[in-house]
């Protein structure tokens, strides 16, 4: 008698194994993340695999909506690989073009969260975030997270992960590449939120015969003290090559006043760099080095026939 | 026969189904006990009642999942994972440290599976057919599954109502049996529902 009820013990647990290994669960997929800019075309909607379930991949067939909107996007496939703790992104084509934007796992159309009216995201049947309608952050840094499963949503920096582990924080304030004070072919944007790392470019067709760039920057205290006074470095980042635009990771200011300043610079050969541009109609930028240069990047004397970039 | 060693049995029990994938051989003959999918027929049980829907099936998810248990910070969620019980408001029940994500589910976990050819009372046998209380065994049927406590047997009856409503409207619509089973709203069909049945938004 025992080792009969034994033996059906054991078909059941083969049989129950048999049966549910044909599907993937999707019940632990939690909404995480909401952003949207001002205009509504960068947006994304991130899941999150809370629990720690590995085989958490049949998320095809389900939706995400949010509400009262009610716009839909169905997931037509599910995930290959362990599911647990991973992410799962769906954003918007301007959120894909963005620089430092992960790739979005899908895409949902521009305007897909009604920021002014929508107050939920559902990742249907499974999960609901809620939050205020009116307060989704629209600045283009913050975005409404989940900080637990079931938790309450909070305005942190946006951190775009797909279900690759891919991940980042982007800038979509102010539709990207401010022109610099002063020097028009000069630009930059976060590539993330706090601004450590920018995207840099410059006029490269206004370039001749360079072999390669620096970028040279100063804080506050390195300003001219007076106007047509030299600038006094902080530093350089050479050799940055002849391609625009350079991913810049960039420095604190040194004096602790928060301002950086920055030029990009040709490097002509032989130790010399072309122009810093002009501080007003007439009169070159000077540094503190050999015929105004900057003596950074292993520079010691400057050629102002050169004068792309800044 | 006789001179097969029963450790010889139990392996070739084991082995013999696992050659072949689940998706490649018909199951039908162990769903109902099993709750499970026969992917040559496309169709599954849960708790004695025949899903059509693979999506509804895989929604249902008739098994325990393995989770980090760490990740529940829930009060109830907590409580429920050390007796074995069931969280309202998440709406998650814990057998044996593993998760069941709807009321039905949990039950069955916490049940008995029982082959209805096996069964010696005819009034339990009847009652695996559907589902049904025998006073005089004092037990419990859902489908091929027997729950010893009435109020428990209650619960997973309640349970498995709201369950044969999803697999009727998964006939038209997939989503709406989704929200049927979660007190949900059909993002397509724009119905909520609440204990299986509309409601006005």
């Amino acid at each position: 008698m025992k080792s009969s009820r034994k033996g059906v013990v054991a078909f059941a647990a083969l049989a129950v194994s048999a049966g549910s290994a044909a599907f993937a669960g999707e019940h632990t997929w939690d909404v995480w993340e909401v952003f949207s800019n001002a205009d509504g075309s960068i947006q994304f909607i991130e899941l999150h695999e809370a629990n720690g379930g590995n085989s958490e991949n049949g998320i095809n067939g389900n939706t995400v909506t949010v509400h009262p909107s009610n716009n839909t996007y169905l997931i037509p496939t599910g995930v290959v690989g362990g599911t647990a703790l991973k992410y799962y992104l769906l954003a918007t084509a301007g959120f894909a073009a963005l620089p430092g934007a992960p790739t979005p796992d899908r895409i949902i159309p521009a305007g897909f969260i009604v920021s002014a009216t929508d107050n939920e995201a559902r990742f249907n049947p499974w999960d609901t975030a809620t939050w205020t309608a009116g307060t989704l952050p629209t600045n283009g840094i913050l975005s409404l997270n989940r900080t637990g499963p079931g938790s309450a949503l909070v305005s942190l920096t946006n951190s775009p992960t797909n279900f690759a582990g891919a991940t980042g924080s982007v800038d979509a304030s102010g539709g990207g590449g401010p022109a610099l004070p002063g020097e028009p072919a000069l630009l930059a944007s976060r590539l993330t939120a706090d601004g450590t790392s920018l995207s840099v470019s410059w006029d490269t067709a206004a370039c001749t015969g360079e072999v390669d760039h620096q970028i040279l920057f100063g804080n506050r205290s390195g300003l001219p003290a007076i106007a047509g006074g030299s600038y006094t470095l902080q530093g350089g980042q050479c050799n940055i090559g002849t391609a625009s635009p350079y991913a810049w990771t960039a420095p604190s200011a040194s004096d602790g006043s928060g301002l950086l300043w920055f030029l990009v610079v040709a490097e002509n050969n032989a130790g010399k760099e072309g122009s810093w541009g002009k501080w007003n109609a007439a009169s070159e930028r000077n540094g503190t080095g050999t015929n105004g240069s900057s003596g950074v990047c292993a520079i010691t004397d400057r050629d102002l026939t050169n004068a792309c970039g800044h | 026969m006789t001179s097969l060693p029963a450790w010889g049995l139990v392996v070739g029990l084991l082995l013999s189904p696992m050659d072949v994938s689940p998706q490649d051989r018909c199951t039908c003959s162990t769903t109902r006990v099993t709750n499970g999918w026969c992917a040559i027929h496309g169709f599954g049980y849960v708790g004695g009642l025949r899903i059509d829907s693979a999506w509804l099936y895989r929604a249902l998810d008739a098994h325990g999942h393995e989770l980090d248990l760490t990740t529940f910070t829930c009060p109830a969620c907590k409580k429920a994972i050390e007796t074995d019980g069931f969280c309202e408001e998440h709406r998650i029940g814990f057998v044996r440290r593993q998760a069941y994500f709807s009321r039905l589910t949990y039950e069955l976990g916490r049940a008995e599976p029982r082959e209805p050819a096996t069964i010696a009372c005819p009034a339990c046998r009847k009652n695996a057919e559907a589902s049904g209380w025998c006073s005089k065994d004092r037990v419990g049927m859902v489908g091929p599954f027997a729950i010893r406590s009435r109020a428990d047997y209650d619960q997973a009856v309640r349970a498995l109502e709201i369950v044969r409503l999803a697999a009727e409207a998964s006939k038209r619509c997939d989503h709406c049996a989704g929200a049927i089973i979660t007190d949900g709203t059909c993002p397509f069909c724009k119905i909520r529902y609440e204990d299986g049945k509309p409601v006005a938004n």
